[in-house]
């Protein structure tokens, strides 16, 4: 089966961005990534022959910028998030102990 | 009068993000869901949610007031408070707050039925050494006190518990016996299939006030394929034992659910029409589960799950359209979901919390005196692997509650710490399932673009979104209803 290459510019994302993109695609594509100088390229490789592979690379494009939005907006909400979350279930403990014997 | 400009009564405009996650819509590429850490949502324009990240939505945008709303921004932090998200998250994890209310009593493994897809390897019905002894019935019961939880759902199950009615009733008058110093809200529910119930049986059930909780495939010819005794008769037995348990026990006290082999996703509309036939205003589609002798026969009966999702939609189609002529019948698992998408409320459905709520939500006592987090734990410890097992009815709750079994559960247990899960917009509404994952994966944590479980899911809250954006007033209205009515009562999706 033909494998797909898709480029996705070094300079506009990150390993890490990169990485979370295209772990998705690990369900029905053999993946690997590549660092080059200046884009890093992933490679898909269909598990199945009868897998649609028309629109991949556009949609690997979109989920590579939705991470990167996703990466904004954990590093300014992830300390709130862990302070809500404490506050929030503070209370939430059980009412009574368990009196097992 | 004159009124002072709008921009009088503006604050500081600048803002900044609350914890949110968001889904591009399927349906519609240009357009995403952003759901905030309680749940809450609505549905935007892609690039006008960019916007909204990156700091430049205007507070007199629409999307400003929407966002600010349902706790995705905060703006002018001197004077708002996060007090009202704080108690919605609280209100969604209430589950958490009294420990298991769901307990489940294996009082016999043994059953006169020989169903290909039985999840729970059952005996046959002379093979009585896998009955529940008194000694492990009166431990257990001690155990179910210990817990602190205020209601206690008390679930008897097998096998076919019917075969071990003495052993109900002796469990039964235990706890109500121990429930006058107590004084805990008790349920009773009897999960069988209804055949050979004897009028001394209903009489006792009558007494208790149990609910009844049945299989029932679809049309005869179905249920008799799905579920076959020796005499192939299965079909009407189900139907008298219904017939008897509603005229003693009250119509409202006696549900049934479906259990679907591949035969069964070729005839949903057969299915739904025979519920509605019967008189039935619910009834719950259940696909297979990987356990016992399903999973044995699982190349005859199995099918993947994007067929399950096809017969899934075919099906709401047609539920909407049987409410649409005035007959209201809802689909269990669908009413849940709504529930957590139109309604602020926690829950009582085990399998969708996070934390889990294996060994938080729910605990099996099995026939032998083991106990189990879920009863997907028992069924895997019936084939062989005993990696769930908190330990035995003899031993403390706290024993349990730090075994290497419940470690393993609560290790994987929170889906907001998962992989993948962590970023998805539906994960506020949903839950971790480690066992299922471990079940079908081999491994608790689970790789989710190979997850049955997150592929279930997403594809029915796509589903019901699409339905619940797209379809006419009437069919939100109808939509919206079930979700009403689940936070009303809390259904017990286990049967026979």
């Amino acid at each position: 089966m033909s494998t797909i290459e898709v480029r996705l510019d070094a300079g506009v994302f990150s390993a890490d961005i990169v990485t979370k993109a295209a772990h998705r695609y690990t369900g029905a594509y053999f993946v690997e990534i590549k660092s080059g100088t200046a884009d890093f390229i992933v490679e898909l490789t269909p598990k199945h022959v009868e897998l649609d592979t028309s629109q991949v690379a556009k949609q690997l494009r979109n989920d590579a910028l939705d991470e990167k939005l996703r990466a904004v907006i954990r590093s300014e909400t992830q300390d709130i998030h862990a302070v809500l979350v404490e506050a929030a279930l503070h209370q939430a403990l059980p009412s009574k102990s368990g009196q097992g014997r | 009068m004159k009124f002072a400009a709008r921009q009088t009564f503006v604050g500081n405009t600048d803002y900044r993000l609350l914890p949110l996650r968001f889904r591009r819509l399927p349906w519609d590429q240009d357009r995403v869901l952003i759901t905030s850490m309680s749940g809450d949502w609505l549905i935007a324009q892609r690039n006008d949610f960019e916007r909204a990240v990156s700091g430049q939505l205007d507070s007199g945008e629409s999307l400003f007031a929407d966002m600010e709303s349902r706790f995705l921004i905060t703006a002018d932090p001197g004077r708002s408070t996060l007090a009202p998200l704080l108690s919605q998250y609280r209100t969604r994890k209430d589950y958490l707050a009294e420990g298991p209310k769901l307990h489940i009593f294996v009082v016999s493994l043994r059953c006169h039925h020989t169903c290909a897809y039985c999840q729970v390897s059952r005996q046959a019905v002379g093979q009585t050494t896998f009955d529940m002894t008194e000694s492990t019935a009166r431990h257990a019961v001690d155990r179910l006190f210990d817990w602190p939880a205020k209601t206690l759902t008390i679930e008897f199950q097998g096998g076919e518990p019917l075969l071990r009615f003495d052993r109900v009733q002796q469990l039964t008058e235990l706890i109500e016996r121990r429930n006058h110093t107590e004084k805990r809200a008790l349920r009773f529910v009897i999960a069988s299939t209804l055949h050979d119930l004897t009028d001394e049986q209903l009489s006792f059930m009558r007494e208790h006030g149990f609910e009844l909780s049945t299989s029932l495939d679809g049309p005869e010819w179905l249920h008799n394929l799905n579920r076959p005794r020796p005499e192939r008769d299965s079909y009407r037995r189900t139907l008298e034992g219904i017939e008897r348990g509603r005229r003693v026990l009250g119509d409202g006290a006696v549900s049934a659910l479906t259990t679907l082999t591949r035969r069964s996703l070729e005839v949903p509309k057969e299915i739904i029409d025979e519920y509605r036939k019967l008189g039935f205003h619910s009834i719950s589609l259940r696909p297979l589960s990987p356990y016992g002798f399903a999973r044995k026969t699982n190349a005859r009966h199995g099918y993947t799950m994007g067929e399950f999702l096809k017969f899934y939609e075919t099906a709401l189609d047609h539920l909407l359209q049987i409410n649409r002529e005035g007959y209201f019948l809802e689909e269990t698992y669908t009413r849940m979901l709504l529930s957590l998408l139109l309604t602020p409320f926690s829950h009582g459905y085990v399998d969708l919390r996070s934390p889990t709520g294996a060994g938080l939500g729910a605990v099996v006592y099995d026939y032998d005196g083991r106990v189990y987090p879920s009863d997907e734990a028992r069924m895997l410890a019936a084939m062989g692997d005993h990696s769930f097992a908190l330990g035995r009815v003899d031993e403390s709750i706290e024993t349990w509650m730090s075994s290497p079994g419940m470690q393993r559960v609560l290790d994987a247990g929170v889906a907001e710490a998962l992989p993948t899960c962590a970023d998805c917009a539906y994960v506020p509404l949903c839950g971790a399932d480690p066992i299922d994952h471990y079940a079908r994966q081999g491994d608790s944590i689970g790789h989710r673009p190979t997850s049955d479980f997150c592929r279930k899911q997403m594809g029915l809250f796509d589903a019901l979104l699409r339905r619940w954006e797209q379809g006419s007033s009437l069919d939100r209205e109808i939509l919206e209803g079930w979700a009403l009515r689940a936070t009303r009562r809390e259904g017990v999706l286990e049967a026979a």
